[in-house]
């Protein structure tokens, strides 16, 4: 385990950012799955941050701890079996981590918002969509309307964005009669946000009525009712057939120009990411493996398995042939490694590879990359 | 298929089953053999062999089994339930009339405690779930769960009535009070239309025993579904939705996560009311209640076939409407019911 401390101590230069425009900071991060049998390292030293409206794409195959780095972004892992073995998240320099569950919360939805990859199973179904909707909305009215918010209270301030139009405070309460006015005409307002075009009859429906495309465009219009600045996707298209898929895609591309928000999508799909996001973190095994410009991450993929990932790409129907997987598996997290976790399935691996792990290191301008072939240690 | 087309069709359904629970019951009752005479009139009718001829014939009991079923489904239809050997040949109908607004008292009481306490101690044994909150409850109520009626009966009887004489037994309330004029029939609801508040006082006392010790021992399955349901359902992808909007846990627990436990519940409520409104007779006897309960026992006992028949009637009549009363509340509670 020391080995991993030492790690930790170099943090790594990151693209290069202006501070003002950074909304996440994830410094260090390690998380365990804890069980009697076995610690499983699911995040494993991760560093990364997250600047103002952008797209940012975090691929790698199942079990590479994708889900994980979103819910303890969000602060919804649940503790135990999850444990923060070290590191922090930081968001607007206020580091989350330490915070207590009554102020981590005050971050959720208005701040943080994120949407699941179960479209079909994440509305509530005895509530119609737009009394969930609404829900979401009332949130952020009283966060806006607290003047109790004691924590850190200047920085708090400063976070809490005034930008929306007066609303009742209260919590909508489900009645039968339905929503004021003014909130009806709120919620009508983000289901045409996300191109529903019937918004007027869909916000009287209940889930079990919707399609799966839809009810993930509903799950979209709630995140970003709450105007977040950070909204995280964990596989929202997975679910849905190819054509609904294309078009959640588009839709979220579109947004991030509209609305004042960062998108932090989760996807083990590598064209999905190289279709809407303008930077891809590549995650491996509980490790960032490469983050990059996509345009360069395309161009040159630099971590040997990034480009076992992208020739896994078919490229047009002719080339289906050519999709080759990568031999090999991922090595067992719950017991302690020595070595770079891709080792054993890297075709160009070395001696030093199987001795110490690499650190993520900016091998070119603005991408990095977790490998001895750019690190100058090989040697 | 709209709510009252659906109502319709159950009480159509309804009809049969109690239609169908008539003729076994008749059947069933009828096969244990003997002329029943004998039962009836006990040591008269071997002094008096005149009155058993009498009665035989008065009564069809020679007759072919489907022609004094042929009888009983004639009354029946006509509203006769017939007389009552075991009472003196009084019409069946009187002694219902006397004797089960007792029971629907026990039983109303029985339901409304079980489940408010079951709703109740299961909503806080998932919210403080594995603490030792949760763990009492759960000795509480299996505890309640594998005694027998009688047991937590009899507990109850010697804790509060020989012990501490806080409450008493026997009989519907103080017999030194007038029981109210029959406006619904049921006392409790008579006495306080007509402002007898002593009465419904005492009334109250006398029912507490009989109907705690009926719903202690039923609470534990309403505390067990719905703490399991709101586990579940606490770890569902919607109730991750809601506390990703940022909402209090208290609001994610409630709004969220216990209206849609509730339709667990609302699924148990009927087979609750079935247990319940069965449990009374033994509760009755217990307590010496003057429910239909000691009727039931009796009327077995001496073959009275009217009375079984009778009672046998009215807790299906009570279990259909009950399946309708749940299923009316389940297609409320759920929205997918309602317009699937
Ligand atoms: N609740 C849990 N208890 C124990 N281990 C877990 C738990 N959740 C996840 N893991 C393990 O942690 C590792 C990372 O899981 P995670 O769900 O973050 O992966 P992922 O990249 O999101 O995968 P997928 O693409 O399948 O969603 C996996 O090895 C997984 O088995
Ligand atoms: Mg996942």
């Amino acid at each position: 385990m020391e080995k991993e401390f030492d790690r930790s101590v170099s943090l790594t230069s990151s693209p290069s950012q202006s501070k003002e425009n950074e909304l996440l900071r994830i410094s260090n991060l390690s998380i365990a799955y804890e069980s009697k049998h076995a610690n499983l390292l699911a995040l494993d030293n991760i560093d990364l941050e997250i600047g103002q409206n952008r797209l940012i794409a975090v691929v790698g195959e199942s079990g590479c701890g994708k889900s994980t780095l979103a819910l303890s972004i969000i602060g919804l892992l649940a503790m135990p079996p999850a444990k923060i073995m070290n590191g922090k998240i930081e968001y607007k320099s206020i580091n989350l981590t330490a915070l207590k569950e009554k102020d981590r919360r005050k971050f959720r939805g208005t701040e943080i918002a994120m949407i699941f990859q179960e479209p079909l199973t994440s509305l509530n179904p005895v509530y119609k969509v737009g009394d969930q909707i609404a829900e979401a909305i009332a949130v952020r009215e009283e966060r806006k309307n607290d003047r109790s918010m004691d924590l850190e209270s200047e920085v708090m301030q400063r976070t809490y964005k005034v930008n929306a139009p007066d609303m009742p405070s209260r919590l909508p309460r489900f009645k039968r009669g339905g929503l004021t006015k003014l909130l009806r005409d709120e919620v009508l307002q983000v289901l045409k946000q996300v191109r529903i075009a019937d918004a007027e009859q869909v916000i009287d429906r209940y889930p079990f009525e919707l399609s799966g495309g839809m009810r993930q465009r509903v799950m979209i219009a709630m995140a970003l009712a709450q105007k977040p600045a950070l909204l995280i996707a964990d596989e929202p298209t997975t679910a849905l057939d190819v054509t609904t898929q294309a078009q959640v895609l588009r839709l979220m591309k579109e947004l991030i120009d509209e609305v004042n928000t960062s998108i932090l999508l989760i996807t083990h799909d590598l064209a999905v990411a190289s279709q809407v996001a303008d930077r891809v973190i590549v995650m491996y095994a509980g490790d960032i493996v490469e983050d990059s410009d996509v345009y360069d991450l395309f161009r040159e993929p630099l971590h040997p398995y990034s480009k076992g990932l992208l020739s896994c790409i078919p490229v047009g129907s002719k080339d289906k042939a050519k999709l080759k997987p990568i031999p090999g598996s991922v090595p067992d997290l719950s017991k302690p490694f020595v070595g770079c976790k891709y080792a054993s399935r890297c075709p160009f691996a070395m001696e030093i590879c199987s001795k110490r792990s690499p650190r993520l290191v900016e091998a070119r301008p603005n991408h990095r990359v977790a490998c001895f072939l750019y690190s100058g240690e090989s040697r | 298929m709209n709510t009252a087309s659906f109502i319709l069709r159950r009480l159509f359904l309804g009809i049969f089953v109690l239609l169908g629970v008539v003729t076994i019951t008749f059947i069933l009752a009828h096969s244990l053999g003997g002329n029943p005479v004998y039962a009836w009139l006990g040591r008269t009718a071997s002094s008096h062999p005149q009155l058993v001829q009498l009665y035989t014939e008065k009564y069809h009991l020679n007759d072919p089994l489907y022609i004094q079923y042929y009888y009983y489904i004639t009354g029946l239809l006509q509203g006769n339930l017939g007389y009552s050997p075991a009472k003196g040949f009084i019409p069946v109908s009187q002694v219902i009339v006397e004797t089960f607004p007792y029971t629907l008292q026990i039983a109303f009481f029985a339901i409304v405690i079980s489940i408010v306490l079951g709703v109740v101690l299961g909503v806080v044994s998932a919210r403080f779930h594995h603490g030792p909150i949760d763990k009492s409850i759960r000795a509480f109520y299996l505890a309640g769960i594998s005694s027998p009626a009688f047991f937590i009966a009899l507990i109850l009887l010697i804790v509060f009535t020989y012990f501490f004489h806080l409450l008493p037994t026997g009989n519907a309330a103080d017999p030194s009070l007038l029981t109210p004029k029959p406006i619904t029939y049921i006392p409790m609801l008579d006495s306080i239309i007509e402002g007898d508040y002593a009465y419904f006082a005492s009334s109250i006392q006398h029912v507490i025993l009989p109907s705690l010790s009926l719903a202690l021992g039923t609470f534990g399955v309403v505390v067990r579904v719905l703490r399991s349901s709101m586990l579940d359902i606490m770890r569902s992808n919607y109730v991750r939705t809601a506390r990703a909007k940022g909402l209090k846990e208290n609001t994610v627990f409630f709004k969220h996560g216990l209206r849609n436990a509730m339709i667990s519940v609302v699924t148990l409520s009927s087979f609750i009311v079935t247990w319940l409104i069965t449990g009374t007779i033994f509760v009755e006897n217990i307590f010496s209640y003057p429910g239909m309960g000691e009727y039931v026992f009796t009327a077995l006992i001496v073959q009275d076939y009217p009375g079984i028949l009778a009672t046998t009637i009215i807790f299906a009549v009570i279990i259909v409407i009950s399946n309708l009363v749940a299923d009316i509340l389940y297609v409320v509670v759920d929205p997918q019911i309602r317009l699937g």
